[in-house]
């Protein structure tokens, strides 16, 4: 059985009226890299807030590495590394400077502290922008100094809170490709994300929250065989009436059709060769297309499905 | 870990560019502003004697004798200029010519007593030389008069002081002496320096709590305790504030040349505690509540320039109109403690009453200090 890095057990915490965690129960085991997500406020970062002892909570248990946290515990916050979501750094002291500042919080030594200063700059690739002061880096490379900031003293447990927010495409595949090569290195990340093709990408395990709660859990290909849609057919097409949006939605194992912006999105549940079926349908009613193909889904469409698609920011 | 901490917080602190300016360049443009202002009125009048009416309340010729030598008997500095054109008047030919400013300055009274009062009709540089001389030498009068009556043997001696001590209201001079009017201004702009370092230690709550700034939540997930974070920050604020405190002292006596009277070093201690009072309010201030910092700023702001305005920055004579009228406003407003520690420093030197305000600075810090730890010893927060 792998050893447990992070345990909460029924964790509940309350901002007067509001419950941001109902109950929440989450393990990770070592080594994984873990996905945390949910919708705009499900409670991700305050579950990072509680595991990392910053915030009161009413009820409920944490360990980490096995020991009870709580704030006093120095030897385990000396084996945790925290990438927030917003970029903390010192605008006064240049890349090297806050990398070496957040690094001595951990490393007395200076010869080991600049050795690791050093390989986090090379890590996240901020060799020839060693003496810029934070002002005058871009946003990726603000984000990347955020990251070297938190990984710098080479961690066991890493959190990531949204590290790629703002990012441009190639400072993001950067910051993956970092992700990736510390979790070969040992370490164990928990990594929230609002991009699901980011999570699918490197995560081990996924969680979703919502409300508060664990709605589900599982690798990529479980939390999408969980789910009621299985495929999806999509096609191509200028013109198409209503009649026959309604006829294909009554096709075998089709639940759900929306047809907007000269695109027919067609959902299955179960079944195999339902593209053949609606091409059939076309061909039998002399419908002209100019493509059709299949996808199976995505963790997108777990998220949606499970978390559904109304607008949380707006939710009371 | 501490020295390692405070010489990353020293570096944070000496490229606080904007604090920088606050505490160092800012004094330094108004200190020398002040003294182009002042330094030319000053010399302007140094170049004529005060236009002075005298107007004699008593008949006594023992009183008018000695009024007269008195006053005929002040000199500027090099003693070849008056410091008094004097006219012996009557009351209403002196009234009127006082409504001209140009003929009369102020009119000096003198009653039975011999006591002296002064009629003014706007205040000003001149109007404040003559009333120096009025209160200077009722002072004398009324030593003289106790002297007489409690210790004559000691009368001879305390006249003889008294006769050296009254050249000195002649010999004012704003880079010269140490008693003039107009170093209230410098006293007040040193109140608002010290009191601008707040803003540097203001950071330090905000450095070090989770629930202000990110990088105060990273400080706080850190194996080193927020006591570290917090002492750290507080002595290097200190450092750093001191100083550039310092700087813009030794440029006001070095360069300006302004005599802030008293013994340099304990000039130099004197602001050193000055900067202990001004990080203590910062560190108290920052570490109230989560509220933002430009928040905290704009309080910080809004305390220093009211104070300092109350000490006698923007007009010289408010301290001493706040003295006569709500004397406890002077006692709980820092500027003004940390600019009466300058004044009995200068005035009296390191005597009974310096020692006082010392102690007032002293309790005063230790009263921001001990609030700010309280304030910032929370361990986990409610809302981040």
């Amino acid at each position: 059985m792998a050893e447990k890095i992070v345990e909460v057990k029924n964790l509940v915490k309350r901002y007067k009226e509001l419950i941001a965690l109902d109950n929440f129960n989450m393990e990770i085991e070592k080594g994984e890299v873990f996905g945390l997500l949910g919708p705009n406020g499900s409670g991700k970062t305050t579950t990072i807030n509680c595991i990392l002892s910053l915030l009161n909570y009413n009820n409920g248990e944490i360990k980490v590495f096995g020991e009870k946290m709580k704030n006093d515990r120095y030897d385990i916050k000396k084996k945790i590394g925290i990438v927030m979501q917003n970029v903390a750094v010192f605008d006064e002291l240049n890349v090297y400077e806050n990398i070496d500042y957040f690094c001595g919080l951990y490393i007395q030594d200076k010869q080991t502290r600049k050795q690791y200063v050093e390989d986090a700059i090379k890590f996240v690739g901020l060799e020839n922008f060693t003496k810029f002061k934070p002002k005058k880096l871009s946003g990726g490379l603000l984000r990347r100094l955020n990251i070297a900031c938190g990984i710098a003293h080479k961690p066991e447990l890493i959190i990531m809170d949204e590290p790629t927010v703002a990012v441009d495409p190639q400072s993001r595949n950067k910051i993956l490709e970092g992700i990736t090569e510390l979790n070969k290195n040992g370490a164990t990340i928990i990594y929230t994300s609002h991009y699901m093709e980011e999570v699918e990408q490197i995560c081990t395990h996924i969680l979703i929250m919502d409300k508060g709660k664990n709605v589900a859990e599982g690798t990529s290909d479980e939390l999408k065989r969980s789910i009621k849609n299985t495929e999806n057919v999509i096609v191509d097409i200028k013109k198409l009436d209503d009649r026959h949006v309604e006829a294909i939605g009554k096709l075998n194992h089709v639940y759900d059709v929306k047809y907007m912006s000269d695109r027919l999105m067609i959902k299955c549940a179960g079944g195999r060769h339902n593209i053949s079926h609606v091409i059939d349908y076309f061909a039998q009613n002399s419908i002209d297309y100019d493509r059709i193909y299949s996808e199976l889904p995505t963790l997108n469409d777990v998220f949606l499905e499970i978390t559904g698609t109304s607008l949380r920011d707006q939710e009371a | 870990m501490f020295m390692n901490l405070l010489g990353k917080q020293l570096k944070l602190g000496f490229r606080d560019k904007s604090n920088i300016f606050w505490t160092l360049m800012f004094p330094v443009l108004l200190g020398t502003l002040f003294y182009i202002a002042f330094g030319s009125i000053y010399d302007t009048f140094l170049q004529e004697p005060v236009k002075t009416a005298v107007v004699f309340e008593t008949d006594n010729p023992e009183v008018i004798s000695n009024t007269k030598s008195f006053l005929e008997g002040l000199s500027l500095n090099d003693g070849s200029t008056k410091l008094l054109d004097i006219s012996y008047l009557e009351y209403s030919e002196a009234e009127a010519l006082l409504k001209d400013d140009e003929k009369v300055n102020g009119i000096i009274k003198v009653a039975d007593t011999g006591r002296l009062s002064l009629d003014i009709y706007s205040n000003g540089v001149r109007s404040t030389i003559q009333q120096n001389v009025v209160t200077s030498y009722n002072q004398s009068l009324e030593l003289i008069e106790r002297t007489a009556k409690d210790h004559p043997e000691n009368l001879a001696d305390v006249i003889a002081g008294l006769q050296k001590d009254t050249s000195h209201i002649a010999a004012k001079s704003l880079v010269g002496d140490n008693k003039d009017p107009f170093l209230t201004y410098f006293y007040s702009l040193l109140s608002m320096t010290a009191l601008f370092a707040s803003l540097s230690s203001l950071k330090i709550g905000n450095r070090s709590q989770a629930n202000m700034s990110a990088v105060g939540a990273r400080a706080n997930v850190s194996p080193v305790r927020r006591m570290m974070f917090q002492a750290t920050g507080f002595v290097s604020s200190y450092i750093v504030q001191t100083v550039v405190l310092e700087i813009a002292l030794l440029y006001m006596m070095f360069v300006l040349k302004i005599n802030f009277g008293g013994d340099k070093p304990l000039i130099l201690a004197t602001a050193a505690l000055a900067s202990l009072v001004g990080v203590s309010l910062g560190f108290f201030i920052g570490n109230i509540g989560s509220f933002r910092i430009e928040k905290k700023e704009g309080i910080l702001v809004a305390v220093t320039l009211v104070g300092c305005s109350l000490s006698g920055l923007m007009y010289g004579d408010m301290k001493a109109i706040i003295t006569e009228h709500c004397p406890i406003v002077n006692k709980l407003n820092p500027a003004a403690v940390i600019s009466d520690a300058f004044y009995c420093l200068n005035m009296f030197g390191p005597g009974e009453r310096y020692l006082q305000t010392v102690i007032f600075m002293l309790g005063i810090s230790s009263v921001f200090i001990i609030l700010g730890l309280v304030l910032g010893r929370k361990v986990s927060y409610d809302s981040v």
